[in-house]
């Protein structure tokens, strides 16, 4: 990881926005778990047919991030640390000490698809520990845990297309109002499309969390529903961030 | 001359509109370039293409000798610079934003970076985030962070903007100081008469086109087309003015008036002073500042 990275890591740990997010995520999630509810009501949550009982809880509570939330929730983050650094006139400093936009964008693209990752491993700490609190040690039986985990990691690597479309988006789009409500139209646009023409929309890196997290809910998922998904990141990841550098030259920094 | 900065037909176009045509300056090392113009003249244009923040449409930029085209990384350690309103991470302390910015180069010991905080009068307010800082406490940690690295060359647009008159007085004392230790500066500002007592040099743009650029004192002196002039029959002498088409009255009163000798020289204007007959009570060269050289050349321009 390089020097500027780090710095920009760093810097994101101090976010407010971000300890917030997760507060409420904790709320939500001790809400649906039912954790302070009554002796008496427990038993009527746990009958919850979309829970599952606790063996597939963390499973269930993975649908609330992988989609629509955690396109927005980094869509926000990311405009914070593109578009209001370069208003503030943030993003030329690295280049006022010798740094040159590579080094700038790099450091940019690393922290941000590294905390895409770290956001999705925190929603699957709160939410074991949350069961863990709820359940005891059922959801941690070796296949369960096998796949809701393999779940949460294939979540995890589906934010690495999103955020570098994400990047890409707030280098153009001078606002962080402009990415946040392009990221939304986009994301009303996709739902549209895999509504409508679920065929069309298999070739977009949205379709395949929901495919795994919502669709095949609550059962372990074969190599032949995976592969293609992978593949659309990777193919999409490699385009995006293509399209970034061969425009990097031609992005304001400047406010 | 030991040139710390040489500048060779700079020019910067957008869309086939130039913005700043063929600029030419050098200045010695250790020197205070003073880089004035109106609004819309060219000069942060100017500083951004110095800083390589933008590109140039055609021209050379050697600092100390490397060019920042073919050697950007080299030639940027040689220069700190603060452009527009000073920009901090404003979670960060002061500190902090002075360590974050000394990552980005080698070997910088915190004692060096609490010796700039005092440096520039902030030692006291290390540990205040600087989202609570004044704009005139930016200002003055903007130019801590400038000179993290030891530039050679320093670019400063506005940077008194928001100073208290001592916090002035403080900033143009600490450039004078190191200006003697030979770091070389460039300041925009629009504080001309600070400007005409800080700056070595002086360098006006305008319209993209550098009109002036000379020693300082120099401009001010060469200058002996404004006179004071009294006449022992002032009605008299105010005719016989008005008669000249190669002067204007700039200013009268009862006492004198101040003259323009727009197309005659001193020593022709004083000839025909003498052969007019005319008794003369008072006759002086007014000394023109900056300013007076700033308006005359900026507005003739037109």
């Amino acid at each position: 990881m390089t020097l500027m990275t780090r710095m920009e890591l760093r810097r994101i740990f101090q976010q407010r926005l971000v300890y917030f997010f997760l507060a409420l995520f904790v709320l939500a999630v001790i809400a649906y778990s039912g954790l302070l509810t009554t002796a008496e009501l427990r038993p009527l949550v746990d009958a919850d047919e979309r829970i599952l009982g606790g063996s597939y809880f963390p499973e269930f509570m993975l649908r609330f991030y992988s989609t629509n939330v955690g396109a927005l929730f980094m869509a926000i983050i990311t405009a914070l640390y593109i578009c209001e650094d370069r208003q503030a006139g943030l993003l030329v400093q690295p280049l006022l000490h010798g740094r040159t936009k590579k080094e700038v964008l790099d450091a940019k693209i690393g922290m941000l698809c590294l905390f895409s990752f770290v956001m999705v491993a925190a929603i699957a700490l709160i939410v074991y520990i949350v069961s863990f609190f709820r359940w005891g040690g059922e959801m941690l039986t070796t296949p369960i845990l096998a796949q809701s985990l393999s779940k949460y990691a294939l979540v995890a690597l589906s934010f690495l297309p999103l955020e570098l479309f994400l990047i890409l988006l707030a280098c153009y789009a001078k606002q962080t109002v402009i990415v946040v409500g392009e990221t939304f139209l986009f994301l009303m646009l996709f739902g549209f499309l895999n509504q409508e023409v679920p065929q069309a929309a298999r070739f977009f890196p949205l379709y395949y969390p929901y495919e795994w997290v919502i669709k095949h809910e609550f059962r372990s998922l074969q190599l032949a529903e995976i592969w293609p998904g992978l593949l659309i990141f990777l193919l999409y990841s490699v385009l995006l961030y293509l399209l970034i550098v061969s425009r990097r030259n031609k992005i304001t920094f400047d406010r | 001359m030991d040139t710390a900065i040489s500048v060779r037909n700079l020019t910067k176009s957008y869309k086939n509109k130039p913005v700043v045509t063929d600029l030419n300056f050098e200045i010695e090392k250790g020197s205070i370039l003073g880089l004035l113009g109106p609004n819309g003249a060219g000069k942060t244009t100017t500083l951004k293409m110095l800083t390589n923040l933008i590109g140039k449409t055609t021209g050379d930029i050697l600092i100390d000798g490397i060019s920042l085209e073919s050697n950007p990384k080299q030639a940027l350690r040689l220069v700190g610079a603060s452009l527009d309103t000073p920009a901090f991470y404003n979670e960060f302390t002061a500190f902090e934003n002075l360590a974050y910015i000394a990552k980005l180069h080698d070997q910088i010991s915190r004692e060096k970076l609490l010796a700039l905080l005092e440096l520039v009068g902030l030692s006291e307010e290390t540990t205040k985030k600087v989202k609570h800082y004044s704009l005139g406490m930016k200002q003055r940690l903007a130019l801590a962070r400038a000179l993290v690295h030891d530039p050679k060359l320093i670019i400063l647009d506005e940077p008194a903007n928001g100073l208290d008159p001592q916090g002035m007085r403080k900033l143009y004392q600490l450039i004078r100081t190191l200006a003697e230790q030979k770091v070389t500066f460039i300041i925009s500002s629009h504080q001309l008469s600070d400007m005409e007592h800080l700056c070595t040099d002086v360098l006006i743009l305008n319209k993209g086109k550098c009109l002036i650029h000379g020693k300082t004192k120099e401009l001010i002196q060469s200058d002996n087309s404004l006179i004071q002039l009294a006449f022992c029959d002032q009605q008299k002498g105010r005719s016989w003015l008005r008669g000249l088409a190669t002067v204007e009255i700039l200013q009268e009163s009862e006492a004198d008036f101040s003259v323009w000798l727009k197309e005659i020289s001193f020593d022709a204007f004083l000839k025909q002073l003498v052969t007019s007959g005319h008794v003369i009570q008072k006759l002086s060269i007014r000394q023109k500042s900056l300013e007076d050289r700033f308006i005359e050349l900026t507005e003739g321009w037109d």
